[in-house]
């Protein structure tokens, strides 16, 4: 039997763009990690719900965390290491990919992805006053003034 | 376009789960689809020195505790979905708010408390049911009362607790009786409190795997029995011999002849003890080579894995077996 090492699998986005992976990569994602199981992945496996450009941030991340695994538990200095790497990673996003992101890694069941990019819009609401959230997320206020202003009354000893 | 709406309810809370129950609180506001989203956030963490501002008074005026309060109790009791972390620190005049809360966290199943609790109502106890989870995983606690608050500990069943951290003199009470099954263990030293706890937590933990100490120098007292230095060999106990540890974890260690001491009895004694790891705490030891030198003999005539981190590197590493 091939080491899962040389094993090699072809995922394709929705927009018809194709990346080969090794098993290990593959199976980074849960979703496909079960297809591999069930031995449905003798052709391209398709991925309805990804674009190429997420597929391949996706594939990015998938293959540094195979390369630069920590070794095990008590390997606080790999994990940091790692660590480092997923902050840099998502700088390079803004909000609408990292929703993208988001969307995707929980689809192909990836919690390491799924928990960094949920982290990072976290980080991007800290701080701010509901109005900026508002702006930020175009989030559209459907409250009346009353409504409003009950609920910051409820919760006053956050307001303030 | 509301952005967010694309992502699912609970790809949002999963989102608000990684700020603290305060940040998240504020999201409220944001529309009617926020108002009440927050609340099925699996984390809650909250911290009140950040909100009550103690150097404005915030805290004493009119309704800002009690809105606190009455939030807390909403936060806790409108929802019955299991929460994974509690992280509570606060000060209060009244713990019966704090052990209710607590007790609803536990009634959702929670699997991790983190508490830091400065109650200045001395008569208040602890809930019983702490002690009695079957979901606790990691237990974080500590408070400025006494052992009074831990009359409900002799009787407890933590079956899945894997990691306790609480104030040293605390461990005292919680160990009498009961045998919780601990496979991590960290304890925290403080130069002036005394390490009676260490004997009867090692003889109680019978499944310790990992015990981390957060520093070796302790005040000296009689009753360390012989995780100490201190007390003359025969009137030790055997709390080391019997303890199954295998993993031994040394924090903020400065080099002292007196730590030496120790670490050597550690060695003599956990019959079991595979692996030390002894990290030094910044800017010390003074006395590097000495260091080394020693730890490294220790090293040659005991069969455990004695590794040695100081300044950034590790100055002493993985044993050699090629003689095997």
């Amino acid at each position: 039997m091939a080491s899962s090492s040389t094993n090699k699998f072809v995922l394709k986005s929705n927009d018809d763009v194709s990346f080969e992976v090794t098993e290990a990569v593959a199976r980074e994602f849960q979703v496909i990690a079960h297809i591999i199981d069930d031995d449905c992945a003798k052709k391209a496996i398709p991925l309805s719900n990804v674009t190429g450009e997420i597929l391949s941030k996706m594939i990015e991340y998938g293959k540094k965390h195979i390369e630069e695994a920590p070794v095990d538990e008590e390997d606080e200095e790999g994990k940091k290491k790692l660590q480092i790497w997923d902050e840099e990673f998502m700088k390079q996003f803004n909000m609408e990919i990292v929703f993208q992101l988001i969307l995707a890694s929980n689809y192909l069941n990836n919690k390491g992805l799924l928990d960094l990019t949920c982290c990072t819009v976290a980080d991007h609401i800290k701080d701010m006053t509901p109005d900026e959230v508002r702006t930020l997320f175009n989030v559209k206020n459907d409250y009346t003034t009353e409504e409003e202003e009950e609920i910051r009354k409820e919760n006053s000893w956050a307001f303030e | 376009m509301d952005r967010v709406s694309s992502l699912p309810d609970e790809l949002v809370c999963h989102v608000l789960s990684y700020l603290t129950t305060k940040e998240a609180a504020l999201t409220s506001v944001l529309s009617k689809r926020w108002r009440n989203m927050f609340l099925l956030s699996p984390n809650i963490d909250v911290d009140d020195s950040v909100f009550l501002h103690p150097e404005d008074g915030k805290r004493e005026r009119d309704g800002i505790l009690q809105s606190f309060r009455d939030f807390m109790d909403r936060v806790l009791l409108l929802n019955d979905s299991p929460i994974k972390k509690l992280s509570l620190k606060c000060r209060t005049d009244n713990g019966r708010h704090v052990g209710r809360w607590i007790c609803n966290a536990l009634d959702r199943d929670v699997i991790d408390l983190d508490l830091l609790i400065d109650v200045v109502d001395a008569y208040y106890c602890i809930p019983q049911k702490m002690f009695l989870s079957k979901t606790l995983v990691e237990l974080k606690f500590r408070c400025s009362c006494g052992f009074g608050w831990w009359p409900g500990a002799e009787f407890s069943s933590l079956p899945m607790l894997k990691s306790l951290i609480i104030n040293q003199g605390m461990v005292l009470s919680l160990c009498c009786e009961s045998v919780p099954v601990f496979n991590n263990l960290k304890a925290r030293s403080e130069t002036d409190r005394g390490w009676q706890a260490v004997p009867i937590l090692l003889k109680n933990c019978p499944h310790l795997e990992t015990l981390v100490l957060d520093g070796l120098l302790h005040f000296k007292t009689d009753k360390c029995g012989d995780a100490c230095d201190f007390v003359s060999r025969a009137d030790k106990g055997r709390s080391l011999a019997s303890c199954p540890v295998k993993k031994l974890k040394i924090q903020r260690f400065r080099g002292t002849i007196r730590e030496l001491v120790m670490i050597k009895n550690f060695l003599d004694s956990f019959s079991c003890l595979k692996e030390m790891n002894i990290y030094a705490e910044e800017d010390y030891p003074t006395n590097l080579d000495f260091n080394v030198k020693t730890l490294r003999l220790y090293n040659n005539c005991c069969t455990c894995d004695v590794q040695f981190k100081a300044r950034g590197r590790w100055l002493l590493h993985k044993k050699w077996t090629s003689a095997q």
